[in-house]
């Protein structure tokens, strides 16, 4: 079974950036994508991380001063059809 | 009945050249093209897929024979696979990406906006025919750049990725490339001239 994915929005580029920043200097599996049509939030950016990790992202982002407008789970079929194309357990950023 | 194109020898564009005559001066029938190098090999199967006609590669001792099945009388250009190919895969429409950064301003902005310009071509339906990436582009495509799973799934849905080998020479790049077909400046001009359209990334 695909594991499910999660969706973190962020209030502006410069948070999405420095949260994508921070996950990668963890080592934390995410993919930088342009937030989906079917959320309306304040950036364009949003980050796609494991659901499994959500909680952990969110304590790094939370450390270092950031925190997500909001968390969503990926649907399944609409935006997040190709999550299978673009797993997320390889190195981050790939 | 059976055509021989004998390439070998011939620099690039001349086999794709002389196998497309070859191809559309006969009837239905096989042309078998000879070839001396991978390369030249790689062009004429995608000359033979760009048509629509079957082709089979055989390795020889000195290259590769091409076996190209043409079956119809007529070779992708009857006016229903020209619609087809407008309106269902965009067939005619090329990205040129001369740039590793999209649009003037802030590097880091500029390579974040290429990364999603990459990953969202990859998530519409409508998709361009082919992604040019010369000067700057060609860093997309090198190994360790995060645009590269981009262009994979582009590639296999079918959107050619050539790539300016000048372009992957100057930057010290040439056994790095990840993903795409290395191209020279006559494939890459033929292929602009021809497009219906070209939207060039600024």
């Amino acid at each position: 079974m695909p594991k499910e994915h999660c969706l973190l929005t962020f209030a502006s580029t410069h948070a999405a950036l420095r949260s994508e920043k921070l996950l990668r200097q963890r080592g934390v599996p995410f993919l930088l994508i342009p937030t989906p049509r079917e959320i309306s939030a304040g950036c364009g950016l949003t980050l796609r991380v494991l659901c499994d990790q959500v909680q952990e992202v969110q304590e790094i982002l939370a450390a270092a001063g950031v925190s997500p407008e909001g968390v969503f789970t990926a649907p399944e079929g609409g935006a997040g059809s190709l999550l299978d194309k673009f797993p997320l357990d390889r190195d981050p950023g790939r | 009945m059976e055509r021989l194109v004998d390439a070998r020898g011939l620099a690039c564009p001349q086999p794709v050249i002389n196998t497309k005559r070859a191809l559309e001066e006969g009837g239905a029938g096989t042309v078998i093209t000879l070839v001396d190098n991978p390369i030249a090999r790689d062009n004429v199967l995608k000359l033979a897929r760009s048509l629509g006609c079957r082709a089979e590669v055989e390795e020889r001792e000195d290259g590769f024979a091409i076996r190209i099945e043409r079956e119809g009388a007529e070779i992708a250009s009857s006016p229903a696979d020209d619609k087809k190919k407008t309106v269902d895969a965009g067939t005619e429409v090329l990205v040129l990406i001369p740039t590793d950064l999209f649009g003037q301003g802030a590097e880091e902005l500029g390579q974040v906006l290429m990364r999603m310009f990459l990953y969202t071509l990859t998530e519409l339906k409508e998709r361009p025919a082919g992604i040019i990436l010369i000067n700057g582009g060609v860093k997309l495509a090198a190994q360790g750049a995060e645009t590269v799973p981009f262009l994979e799934a582009l590639a296999a849905a079918g959107v050619e990725i050539l790539v300016c080998g000048t372009c992957l020479d100057y930057y010290g790049l040439k056994e790095r490339l990840a993903v795409g077909t290395v191209s020279n400046m006559y494939t890459i001009a033929e292929k602009l001239l021809q497009a219906q359209r070209v939207i060039t990334i600024p």
